[in-house]
């Protein structure tokens, strides 16, 4: 079932982005809270989360997410007190509620909300708020919600209620003034319901005694000041008063206070709707003038109505009337003008405000206002525009070098040609610059990934019985969203695998003679235009010994070779898919599937990935990345009459060969690059192409550009190296679906459109083969 | 129309209160915590302060207090949510003219205005 929200489709990025906030502020701090760094100021800000969430989920008429987020603030309130214990449990339902809320939030932010039963957690909250009750009653928790106000406190707090006027609480001292209207001698009963959906009665309650201590004095009054001050709800408020104003005054005071269903004063029902009155926006002259208002007595001195001697006299009857009193009200009531003629002195009033030039207050006003505007929102989609722009900008830019180059070449020593190229170095900086700017607007910190760990590995290592602490390390890392987005499974698998099979249980960490808590290590850093993120625990270490024989057993490699292959190169078989060495299969992780995808993931963004490993001692995965996945730097090379684009970060070196030096062993062609023997690919068979082999003394040298996966390099036998260059990333699957040993295109500065050389997957050309 | 300071941690409701108000032709400020809203209303002297209670900073009630012994005429709308009837209470006492209960409607708010506006 869906139900409509009360909220706009402008409204929405603002809603979901401080939902999000708040939730992870909650996810992360609960981690945090159980993990026993529970300070007040935690618990303080945990709170204010729940109960923002709780204002923005009920100003959409979300009723669950209210419901939830209400249910959550108690027990965040209840850690406040001290009336609950914290709980792991607790904390496990806090966690399920931010999780559900979530849900919650994407459903608002795809327009269809259901009514997602809440019911279970609801219960849930209850019964383990009911376990996790502390014995002792609070210790009276000190400032906001003191249940119980003595009464000092109030007599305290009672005169700046009272506002300006000093002693004004109806107590005899009271100086009597000469009124012109009510009738002192004579007491006035007054009788005011409270609406029953008020949810604070007990404080419509005080306002009324406030409001009648200010208009006369109060004989009696039911409930009483103790009895409103415990807040317990209050439908009937009545009291008797000796007034000290006017009827109208004690009716406006009355009419200020919201959610009174009805007023009876003597009997008589008072009508609501009536006084609306139109009493101008004087203040009191006790406060300081506000605004360059000119003063209604003012005018009506100007205009001759009223003398000066008049306007004071008013002024002081108007002081000892309390703050509710006008000055144009004292006036009238003291006989001096007629309702009428003050009228037209608020009217004029009012015109000359409007004409009034700004007032510097008004000024500061505006220069808030205008300094809060400094940022601006923006969706995700037109900076993906900008950056696709930015990219059509470099293609064109890389087309005019070319074009200028040609010019030199043809018209060397031309003025004209001087200017252009010029022109064309200012265009290609100025890209450059653009190209940064947009970057930097795109990049986001890893810690938009990395904040869910906490949460994540708590919940891993609770279900796998384990200790484990997640410390992370440059989480201000910056990096593009589109990379963002793509590492986040990748890191989950990674963080997993070293919950289940990294990280040791205490009790064998024990025996090890090794601390019972483990700990992974996230760390994310830049490095020479290149984002480099390690994820490292200190568990046992992989047995490389049995990875092999795993790999022996699956038949992917024979004894023979097990054997020869190297413990640094044989670690890379868990990157294999079929090989799991754990001895259980946990839920999460260790069907071996996980490895080969995490590399196939990196790898797809042009990245790599390097497994080290310490027998006893832990495991370290570090992963290598582009800053972008839009723009790649890449080394353009000519195989035939094609030109192919090979992804800069793969490769390491590139050398000049002779077509002798390509030896073959195994029945695969092979170079010696320093003493080492380096596999090779010749690109043309590859892609099938015809190299221009045919004679000439050029066709006796070739090219090799040594690439690396991993630990692993191969060489690429390419005709001509053409030269470096950025290039725009063109996607091809949508296109013409996957190719194997391509991975994209990209349209290079003469126009000619070059495909992308997908390197992991020449890789595994070689293995096939 | 009046000059009216919108003080909510909470960007949602600020936004959404500020763009009710303003569409009613008032001249809207806004802070985000108990600490700006004191300093809004030192430099702009508002004529009406709309304000949350639960808040970063500085809370409600303590820049209530601050507005108050600022300007004891100042006139201050608490907002608040259910649970907080004894801090409503308190607010009162401090001087808050009037309290809107969070969720509340478009008519409550405007009527809590209109009344102390006049």
């Amino acid at each position: 079932m869906t139900f409509k929200l009360d909220i706009t489709q402008e409204e929405l990025p603002i809603f979901q982005a401080e939902a999000d906030e708040q939730l992870q502020i909650l996810e992360e701090g609960l981690v945090r809270l159980e993990k026993s760094e529970s300070s007040p100021e935690l618990v303080q800000t945990l709170f204010r989360a729940a109960h923002t969430l709780k204002g923005s989920s009920g100003m959409i008429g979300h009723k669950s997410m209210v419901e939830l987020t209400h249910a959550l603030e108690t027990v965040l309130d209840g850690f406040r007190k001290g009336t609950l214990n914290l709980t792991s449990d607790l904390i496990d339902v806090c966690l399920d509620s931010v999780d559900d809320l979530r849900r919650m939030c994407d459903e608002v932010q795809a327009g269809e909300a259901t009514e997602i039963d809440n019911r279970i957690l609801v219960e849930r909250f209850s019964r383990a708020s009911i376990e996790a009750k502390t014995d002792s009653q609070p210790p009276a928790d000190p400032p906001p919600p003191a249940k119980k106000e003595t009464a000092p406190t109030t007599a305290k707090t009672k005169p700046k209620a009272a506002e300006s006027t000093p002693k004004s609480n109806g107590k005899p001292g009271r100086k009597p003034k000469e009124k012109a209207t009510a009738d002192k001698s004579k007491e006035m009963t007054i009788k005011a319901l409270i609406s029953s959906n008020s949810i604070a009665s007990a404080a419509r309650a005080l306002q009324l005694m406030l409001a009648l201590q200010d208009l006369g004095k109060v004989k009696s009054m039911k409930p009483s000041q103790e009895e409103i001050e415990s807040a317990a709800p209050v439908s009937e408020f009545t009291a008797t008063i000796v007034p000290a104003k006017s009827l109208d005054d004690i009716k406006k005071s009355l009419f200020a206070i919201s959610e009174l269903d009805k007023i009876i004063i003597d009997d008589e029902e008072i009508d609501f709707s009536a006084p609306k009155e139109e009493t101008p926006l004087e203040q009191p002259e006790t406060s300081e003038p506000k605004t360059a208002r000119k003063p209604v007595g003012e005018i009506l001195v100007g205009k001759g109505i009223i003398t000066q001697e008049q306007l004071a006299q008013a002024l002081e009857n108007q002081k000892n009337a309390g703050p509710a009193a006008t000055l144009g009200q004292t006036l009238v009531s003291m006989g001096l003008v007629t309702q009428e003629l003050l009228d037209v002195a608020i009217e004029e009033q009012k015109e000359l405000q409007k004409a009034a030039a700004p007032t510097p207050a008004a000024d500061t006003g505006k220069a808030q206002v205008h300094a809060a505007e400094k940022t601006v929102r923006t969706s995700v989609e037109r900076l993906d525009k900008l950056m696709n722009l930015v990219g059509e900008l470099i293609t064109d830019r890389n087309r005019i070098y070319q074009i200028r180059r040609e010019f030199e070449a043809r018209y060397k020593g031309d003025p004209r040609v001087e200017v252009l190229s010029e022109t064309v170095t200012h265009i290609g900086r100025i890209t450059d610059n653009l190209q940064a700017e947009v970057m930097g607007i795109r990049m986001l910190p890893v810690s938009n990934v990395f904040n869910k760990f906490p949460r994540l590995v708590r919940d891993l290592s609770k279900k796998a019985g384990k200790e484990i602490d997640l410390v992370m390390r440059g989480e201000d890392t910056e990096l593009d969203r589109s990379v963002i987005e793509e590492i986040s499974d990748p890191l989950i698998h990674l963080l997993r695998n070293s919950v289940d099979h990294g990280i040791e249980t205490p009790q064998e960490r024990r025996e090890a003679g090794k601390p019972e808590r483990g700990i992974i290590l996230l760390t994310a850093r830049h490095e020479q235009g290149r984002i480099i993120i390690t994820v490292e625990d200190n568990g046992r270490g992989i047995d490389v010994e049995r990875v092999k024989a795993k790999a022996v057993e699956r038949n992917i490699l024979s004894k023979a070779e097990a054997d020869a292959l190297p413990d640094n190169e044989a670690v890379d078989l868990i990157f294999l898919s079929g090989l799991s060495t754990a001895k259980t299969i946990s839920d999460v992780s260790g069907r071996g599937v996980g490895m080969d995808i995490v590399r196939n993931n990196i790898e797809r963004l042009n990245g790599s990935i390097i497994v080290d490993t310490w027998p006893g001692k832990g495991t370290q995965f570090q992963l290598v990345l582009p800053l972008t996945l839009a723009i790649v730097p890449t080394l353009l090379v000519a195989v035939g009459d094609s030109t192919y684009a090979i992804p800069l970060v793969t490769v390491t070196e590139t050398l000049r060969i002779k077509h002798e030096d390509i030896q073959t062993v195994n029945s695969r062609p092979v170079i010696l690059l320093r003493d080492h023997v380096l596999p090779v690919i010749r690109m043309e068979e590859v892609f099938n192409i015809n190299s221009r082999t045919n004679g000439g003394a050029e066709a006796q040298n070739s090219y090799v550009v040594v690439v690396r996966s991993g630990k692993t390099q191969v060489g690429l036998i390419v005709d001509k190296l053409i030269g470096e260059q950025e290039v725009v990333v063109k996607s091809l699957s949508t296109v013409i679906g996957e190719i194997s040993g391509i991975s994209s295109a990209a349209i290079l500065g003469d126009g000619q459109v070059t495909l992308i050389v997908d390197v992991q997957s020449l890789f595994k050309l070689v293995s096939v083969r | 129309m009046a000059k009216i300071l919108v003080v909510d941690d909470a960007e949602f409701l600020r936004v959404r209160i500020s763009k009710m108000l303003s569409g009613e032709g008032h001249d809207i400020l806004e802070a985000e915590n108990g600490l700006k809203a004191v300093e809004t209303y030192k430099s702009s002297k508002p004529d009406l302060v709309l304000m949350d209670i639960t808040m970063p900073e500085m809370d409600g009630l303590s820049a209530l207090k601050e507005i108050k012994s600022f300007d004891p005429a100042a006139r201050v709308v608490m907002l608040t949510a259910l649970g907080q009837e004894s801090v409503v209470l308190e607010a009162i006492k401090t001087g808050a003219r009037d309290f809107v209960v969070k969720p509340f409607e478009k008519e409550r708010v405007l009527g809590a205005i209109a009344k102390l506006l006049g």
